[in-house]
């Protein structure tokens, strides 16, 4: 192991490392198995500390997280790449391309379940398809240093991919609920200095791509005018960190 | 319930590393399986813990409400990737609770904030703060001594590092020393603690 860069154990297992740092050491971690039970040990010596800080939270909170379950559903096992890919086992070369496969087989198939041959085959066919309007999000999940998220508030559920190689991050769509007349979904990339506009959701099948913005850390969804605003006008019903 | 698992505390003080060290297997499958029950339990479990931290690092008590019952909905929705061999409920909870604190907290200020947060906090003493406003727990008395087997600057970066949610950059600037120094002594500090509070796997 390169001695250097596994000193970063106990920075990132207090999320005190740089995004860049963050990601580089990622790479790391996944090659090295010393370094993973290292930083779990870590995790576990940080777990005592934030312990040590308990404190009741108002009676409310548990009645306002009951409810909340109730309407999120959970994810099955091994649903698929929920985790950044970055903390998979396997060097990401070799996952990068089996991530694409599924994620345009997720796509393509959505929740459809094939038992028929001729049903396979023209899913294959219509991967083929699809797999050309999805040739940036490929290229994007082949690269080195992507994230794939699943994210889902309320009723709305999507992927969001991000590449810092291709400075891109897509969202796509897996359920949408309507907008509701004359609005549209308005996708916004939102740092320090305020939120910029990632782009308006035609519809529930179109991956929207949008250049990240440098600081833009997180990334949310509003409900808008049709047409879309300069400026969030709604609170968000999604957001999620892109770091 | 659980067979050999350990009769949980029914009521207000849950017994502080049951979580993290036995039967948590079970709690966790039946969450798993979408048991709402199991879910209060384990929120009974677990959440003056994530509150705690949540809000150590944030300070707002209300955005701090906003984000425990964010890691909770996470920990429902995610239950069945938890995986016991990589780390107790507890590790998996506190890391997910740290990191969203964390995150919100770093993108919702400006730098300028920061900044100025940071000449606030100058030498704050975190873990005095912490010894006035706990109660005399078991846990806490150990993570306490165990705090004072430290260099103080190992204490101060990890303080400020895990409970101000400082990036180690910030840290080295707070305390006014290289890089590569902070980056050893959260390391170092780190290994101390676990060493002392007996954490292994």
């Amino acid at each position: 192991m390169n001695a250097d860069i596994h000193t970063l154990t106990g920075a990132y297992a207090l999320h005190a490392l740089s995004e860049s740092e963050r990601a580089a050491f990622e790479d790391h971690l996944a090659q090295c198995a010393a370094c993973r039970k290292e930083v779990s040990e870590m995790r576990e010596t940080a777990a005592r500390l934030g312990s040590a800080v308990a404190t009741q939270p108002p009676e409310s909170l548990k009645q306002d997280v009951m409810a909340s379950i109730r309407r999120v559903r959970q994810l099955p096992p091994d649903e698929g790449p929920i985790i950044p890919l970055r903390g998979r086992k396997w060097p990401l070369r070799v996952t990068a391309l089996a991530a694409a496969a599924a994620a345009i087989a997720a796509i393509v198939l959505g929740s459809q379940v094939i038992r028929l041959d001729d049903e396979a085959t023209r899913a294959e066919q219509r991967l083929a398809e699809v797999s050309d309007r999805y040739e940036t999000v490929a290229d994007m999940i082949a690269a080195r240093n992507t994230k794939i998220m699943a994210a889902k508030s309320g009723d709305m559920r999507a992927t969001v991919v991000v590449s810092r190689q291709h400075g891109k991050v897509a969202f796509l769509p897996k359920e949408v609920p309507e907008p509701g007349e004359n609005k549209t979904y308005q996708l916004w990339l939102i740092g320090p200095d305020g939120a910029h506009s990632a782009g308006l959701l035609a519809d529930q099948d179109t991956p929207v791509i949008a250049d990240t913005i440098a600081g833009a850390n997180v990334l949310g969804v509003t409900v808008e005018p049709e047409g879309g605003s300069e400026q969030p006008t709604t609170e968000p019903v999604m957001t999620m960190a892109l770091g | 319930m659980h067979g050999a698992t350990p009769e949980r505390p029914s009521s207000g003080t849950p017994d502080l590393r049951a979580v993290a060290q036995s039967g948590h297997q079970d709690l966790m499958s039946q969450v798993a399986r979408g048991d709402e029950h199991a879910f209060a339990e384990l929120y009974d479990l677990l959440a003056e813990r994530v509150y705690g931290l949540v809000l150590r690092v944030m300070r707002d008590p209300a955005q701090s409400e906003e984000v425990t019952q964010e890691v909770f909905v996470e920990l429902w929705r995610t239950a069945s990737r938890f995986q016991s061999e990589r780390g107790s409920v507890t590790s998996w909870a506190m890391t997910i609770a740290h990191r969203r604190a964390v995150d919100r907290v770093r993108s919702s200020q400006s730098t300028i904030d920061r900044e100025a947060r940071m000449a606030a906090s100058q030498r704050d003493t975190p873990f005095d703060s912490v010894a006035d406003e706990v109660a005399n727990r078991f846990e806490q008395h150990q993570v306490r001594n165990c705090l004072d087997t430290l260099t103080e600057l190992q204490r101060e970066s990890v303080g400020l590092a895990y409970y101000q949610g400082y990036t180690y950059g910030e840290v080295a600037r707070l305390l006014d020393t290289p890089l590569g120094t902070i980056k050893t002594r959260l390391r170092d500090g780190l290994i101390r603690l676990r060493d002392c509070l007996g954490v292994s796997r």
